[in-house]
């Protein structure tokens, strides 16, 4: 919440110059199919890592970086967030940083308190 | 800038000719329908208040019964009673559960979280801002139906536990609710003979309702401001109210899935919270105090912005440390966010975890120790007008710096870990969220009133109202603090009579006179409540006509007539400094206060702009 | 937004700055572009809401996964990843034509906003398809989350509790104290028997899950049948990991990846519902009162489609019958309806243009979000190593 987008949306008020809504930014069709082909060339590279050699922990994180760059695409063309109000992407933003918290924080010490449940505790493979 | 004290005058001349027979929004449409079914913020706000302060009253009358049986002790199982007293305090004990059961979900989900945001942030925020009405009026009439329906949810409860305590007629899936507002599992999953599910899927839909009031605040706030309303130009309370916005957005979602998650796990066992079935129930903890931590500052939040409101108006004096207030609102909000562990020192987590949790408690009370102070700076060599709403807030300041002190006990790992479950705890979170969250509430409602309504109550009345509840509150929660210290565990329905009981080593002292003292305070509490409704329907009845301006405030909804138009300004309200009141001058006429055009002539930050 | 107009109506004159009303401006708005702007922050602000509520199950997914990993790796065998790829590749697409849609709606064009929408929907029905195959596998594999794989029924009080309390004692001497060492020998002996073994008496008041009794191909047996969990060898594809080697308490937490896995598909499949019928809302909007007469009476025909398609992947003849029944009838009322009607209505266009186009914008929105989740919950539940 910088103040540039406080500021941002107090001149958005004062500006009644618009009779209309029509100079949204309209995304051109090669952007949109360039995109489309991006996202779908990322689906098979992050099945194909799957299938190949396997990379121990950095299998997930690998996994979860195609997905961020996806999900990177999708927010910033698909919907619109690189010519939008930057408050709107803040709120993305913000959104993913608390989910972050809320994971970091209650994944912090789970491996701690496990053995106390009646089951057997985590299993490993020797 | 010559147009404003016209555009003010303008908007005066209407205030006087509007008494009684004037278009307002009260009189705008008629019907039924007209309010079931209206998008005016206004009316949406009192139909809220109708349906909180229902909600408020069956929470007193189990916190009332609640206090009423611990007058005697029940008995201890199996210590000196025969079989058939067993049987009897059993059910007792069971009726007892399930009365403090209620009085918390009731309190919390439907009074405390919803009060001051649904009722008087719905009210007072759009005509503080100078906008017509909030972003999304649908939105916020479908948000109020929600919070019907959950309402009715938990009126199902009440009504199966009645029917099973009367006829011996089981409802389907369980019979009212006693597993504690907090559903801890696995007790809630496994255990509990209540009617989890409806409870749960209560709180589901009233969560809603809280998002989408967020959600409309938030807009409103960000999209609404007219022309000159620059982000520090607002008032305090709306500050307030978007912080608050904000914690309902990002918390309540999450209670929403705990809530479907505990649903699954109580209806089919799905083995996420349940141990028995591979589960972590500490996991259900840290999902639940992620929202319900948040949770309590979605009570106490919008209560700090009135206080402001209401110190200012009358101590006659600019708020102390405006910016102070409001970035500490800000950060109170996010900060929130962080300390969710603390209420889980004792339940497994790991000592790095509960170290880490305690230190970024301590760093809550920053922020909140600010504000404390800039309103004493703020009374500070102000004309203070000891008027009832002053003396709500003056409440509120002693019952939330008890409250928060005795915090920082409970932040402490070492004092917590004997203190968790006890008393000390019930009478900490009593004074910190329902003593300041109830104080704050009645001193706007107090503030309000004659905006709502354009009647006056009677004062004297009013300062009765308050003094009982005032020394009721203290009368109840403070032998609390100290049984607590002593070692009264918190949600039991017996606690040691003899003159001292020696107990495992221990001596334990007798607790009947504090549950006593206790109870006395709760019934003086309650009068004391009652009183205050009752000076409000007096006032609705006959009450004198209110100005337009009583209290000489300065904050935008104090420039339209009293109750307001339907579209709340009859003219384009000019934002200035909201704690500005040179440009005011009371007159005894009408017994409010006036636009002073000398003021206006002279130059003065008001106007500046 | 049926009600702005009546606000409008209701306050027209309230405002006199803006004499020439738009139609779909709000009375407390001073002008389209605030309304836009408020309506599309107000929609952030839900999306921000949808994200942290699947946060919450994100969470236990990582709670889960990072105590059991090996319950996860082991598990996820059970889920096709061909059909997961598939479905991402839907919603993509789908998300694609609804992101094309919103830039035909800000052009005008909007024979090319009807189509794309269409199609959009169609994406819907397509991903809803290939979930349902996926769900019917899981479903015949006895592997629907819940205790013992038993739906409880209400029985007029509580549902019924303490199914694993109440074992036989023989059953309970392999629990946890097993140990490690010869967990893997009692499995391999007791799987053959175990498999064969007809259902355990369910308590009172539970109805076992609706294929019980039924013969049973899947690698994990219900947990009705063995307690413990697992009892054969598992996962033949993937040499790595064996059943053998969990723990027996790992063994019965492979339940809680499928609990984990319908809880995620399935909140986001709701999501996915409630963006078809969004779409179909704005699709209805879009179009003039001439092509609503076959649009309306199109939603109950491809609804009746879809089940007919469910019966037939479910191998119920029953669903069949009732899909196409009333797919059948929903086409006559189009038919009816269009003949009767058609002749007096001339064609027109819908409210959709580059005017106003907000609630293409919004619902374009939340069908990217509903995709957004799917693009992570794709490689986390079907694709961990």
């Amino acid at each position: 919440m910088s103040t540039h987008t406080l500021e941002h949306a107090a001149h958005g008020n004062g500006d009644s110059a618009h009779a209309g809504v029509k100079h949204h930014h309209v995304t051109s069709p090669m952007l949109l199919l360039g995109v489309y082909g991006a996202l779908v060339f990322l689906t098979v590279i992050t099945v194909g890592v799957t299938l190949g050699p396997d990379l121990g922990n950095l299998n997930i994180w690998v996994a979860l970086l195609i997905a961020v760059v996806k999900a990177a695409l999708v927010g910033l063309y698909f919907m619109h967030l690189r010519w939008d109000n930057p408050f709107n992407g803040a709120i993305l933003v913000m959104s993913l940083l608390f989910v972050a918290i809320f994971i970091g924080f209650t994944i912090m010490d789970t491996h701690h308190y496990q053995q106390n449940f009646s089951l057997p505790g985590p299993g490993r493979i020797p | 800038m010559s147009a404003i004290p016209a555009n003010l005058a303008g908007g005066h001349a209407h205030a006087d000719d509007s008494h009684g027979h004037g278009d307002n929004y009260l009189n705008h449409q008629r019907g039924i329908l007209s309010w079931l079914l209206t998008l005016d913020h206004k009316r949406i706000g009192l139909m809220y208040m109708m349906a909180v302060l229902t909600a408020f009253a069956i929470g007193g009358v189990f916190a009332i019964l609640l206090r009423t049986m611990l007058w005697h002790p029940l008995p201890f199982y199996g210590v000196n009673i025969t079989p058939d007293d067993q049987q009897r305090a059993s059910t007792s004990y069971d009726l007892y559960n399930h009365f403090f059961t209620l009085h918390g979900a009731v309190m919390v989900f439907l009074f405390m979280i919803p009060a001051i945001p649904a009722i008087l942030g719905n009210f007072v925020l759009p005509m503080q801002l100078g906008a017509k009405d909030v972003a999304f009026p649908r939105l916020n009439l479908l948000s109020f139906w929600i919070y019907v329906t959950g309402l009715v949810f938990f009126l199902s409860l009440l009504l199966g536990g009645v029917l099973h305590v009367a006829f011996g007629i089981n409802m389907p899936g369980g019979f009212g609710l006693d597993t504690g507002w907090t559903f801890y599992t696995p007790y809630s999953s496994s255990h509990a003979e209540g009617n989890v599910v409806a409870a749960t899927l209560g709180a589901f839909i009233l969560g809603f309702s809280s998002i989408l009031t967020g959600v409309n605040f938030l807009a409103t706030v960000h999209m609404l401001r007219p022309k000159g309303m620059t982000w520090f130009r607002m008032p305090l309370f709306i500050w307030a109210v978007y912080s608050t916005a904000i914690i309902q957005i990002l918390a309540t979602p999450v209670l929403a899935i705990t809530l479907l998650l505990l649903c699954a796990e109580r209806a089919i066992g799905i083995g996420i919270f349940d141990p028995r079935l591979g589960g972590d129930p500490v996991l259900f903890q840290h999902f639940f105090w992620f929202y319900s931590h948040p949770a309590v500052y979605i009570m106490i939040l919008p209560a700090m912005g009135i206080i402001s409101e209401v110190m200012a108006a009358f101590s006659r004096k600019h708020i102390f440390g405006y910016a102070f207030i409001a970035f500490s609102s800000l950060s109170i909000a996010l900060l929130s966010f962080l300390v969710w562990g603390h209420h889980m020192f004792v339940s497994g987590q790991s000592p790095l975890t509960n170290a880490v949790f305690s230190l970024i408690t301590f760093s809550v009370a920053i922020p909140s120790a600010v504000k404390v102070f800039n309103w004493l700076g703020t009374m500070y060599k102000g004309s203070i007008r000891l008027r009832t709403p002053m003396l709500w807030a003056l409440g509120f300041i002693w019952l939330f710096t008890i409250g928060g002190l005795t915090g920082l006990f409970l932040g402490a790992l070492a004092t917590d870990v004997p203190l968790t479950n006890t008393l000390f705890i019930v009478a900490h979170f009593h004074y910190v969220m329902m003593g300041s969250t109830l104080f704050a509430f009645m001193a706007g409602m107090y503030y309000w009133f004659p905006k709502m309504f354009g009647k006056m109550y009677d004062e004297t009345i009013g300062k009765w109202a308050f003094w009982l509840a005032f020394i009721g509150f203290n009368v109840t929660f403070f032998p609390q603090f100290v049984m607590g210290s002593q070692g009264n565990p918190r949600r039991y329905a017996s606690y040691p009579d003899g003159p001292i009981i020696h107990m495992l080593g221990r001596d334990i002292p007798s607790f009947v006179a504090g549950h006593r003292i206790a109870t006395v305070g709760a019934y003086t509490l309650g009068l004391g409540l009652t009183l205050a409704l009752v000076n409000w329907l007096m006032a609705l009845r006959n009450g004198k006509k209110a100005a337009a301006n009583p209290w000489g405030a300065n904050t935008l909804e104090w420039h339209t007539p009293s109750p307001p138009p339907h579209d709340n300004f009859s003219f384009t309200p000019v934002a200035g400094d909201p704690y500005d009141m040179h440009g005011w001058k009371y007159d005894p006429a009408i017994d409010g206060w006036i636009e002073d055009e000398q003021a206006a002539t002279r130059p003065s930050p008001a106007h500046a702009h | 937004m049926s009600t702005v107009e009546s606000n409008v109506a209701d306050h027209g004159n309230g405002d006199a700055a803006h004499a020439p009303h738009d139609p779909h401006l709000a009375h407390h708005f001073e002008n389209p572009e605030q309304q836009y702007a408020s309506a599309k922050l107000g929609m952030w602000v839900f999306l921000g809401t949808e994200i942290l509520m699947f946060g919450g199950l994100f969470c236990a997914y990582s709670v889960y996964r990072h105590n059991h990993p090996d319950v996860f790796a082991l598990a996820h065998e059970a889920l096709n990843r061909w059909l997961g790829a598939a479905n991402t590749i839907v919603l993509i697409t789908s998300s694609l034509t609804m992101a094309w849609g919103v830039r035909a709606s800000q052009l005008g064009s909007t024979t090319a906003l009807r189509w794309l929408l269409g199609v959009t929907i169609l994406g819907g029905y397509f991903f809803m398809g290939i979930k349902a195959i996926e769900y019917n596998t899981k479903w015949k594999h006895h592997l629907m989350p819940g205790s013992g794989n038993t739906y409880y029924a209400w029985n007029g009080q509580t549902p019924v509790k303490g199914f694993f309390n109440e074992e036989p004692e023989g059953e309970k001497t392999a629990e946890p104290t097993a140990n490690k060492s010869e967990a893997p020998a009692v499995a391999e002996k007791t799987a053959p028997q175990v498999a064969a073994q007809a259902p355990r008496e369910l308590p009172p008041g539970a109805a076992p899950d609706g294929n019980a009794g039924q013969p049973d191909h899947a690698v994990i047996f219900p947990n009705y049948q063995t307690p413990k969990g697992i009892a054969a060898k598992f996962g033949a594809a993937d040499e790595q990991l064996k059943l053998d080697d969990l723990n027996t308490g790992d063994k019965q937490r492979l339940y809680t990846f499928f609990a984990v896995y319908f809880f995620m598909t399935g909140l986001h499949g709701l999501h996915v519902l409630v963006g078809m019928a969004l779409i179909y809302w704005i699709l209805l909007r879009a179009s003039g009162a001439r092509r609503r007469l076959w649009l309306v009476p199109a939603a109950p025909m491809s609804v009746g489609l879809f089940l007919a398609y469910l019966g037939v992947v479910c191998g119920s003849p029953r669903l069949i019958a009732i899909g196409v029944a009333v797919a059948a009838v929903s086409s006559l009322w189009a038919v009816v309806r269009y003949t009767i009607k058609a002749p007096r209505l001339a064609t027109s266009e819908g409210e959709f243009g580059p005017d106003y186009y907000t609630p293409v914008d919004l619902v374009g929105l939340y069908w990217h979000l509903v995709d957004l989740i799917w693009i992570f919950l794709f490689p986390l539940l079907y694709l961990i190593h």
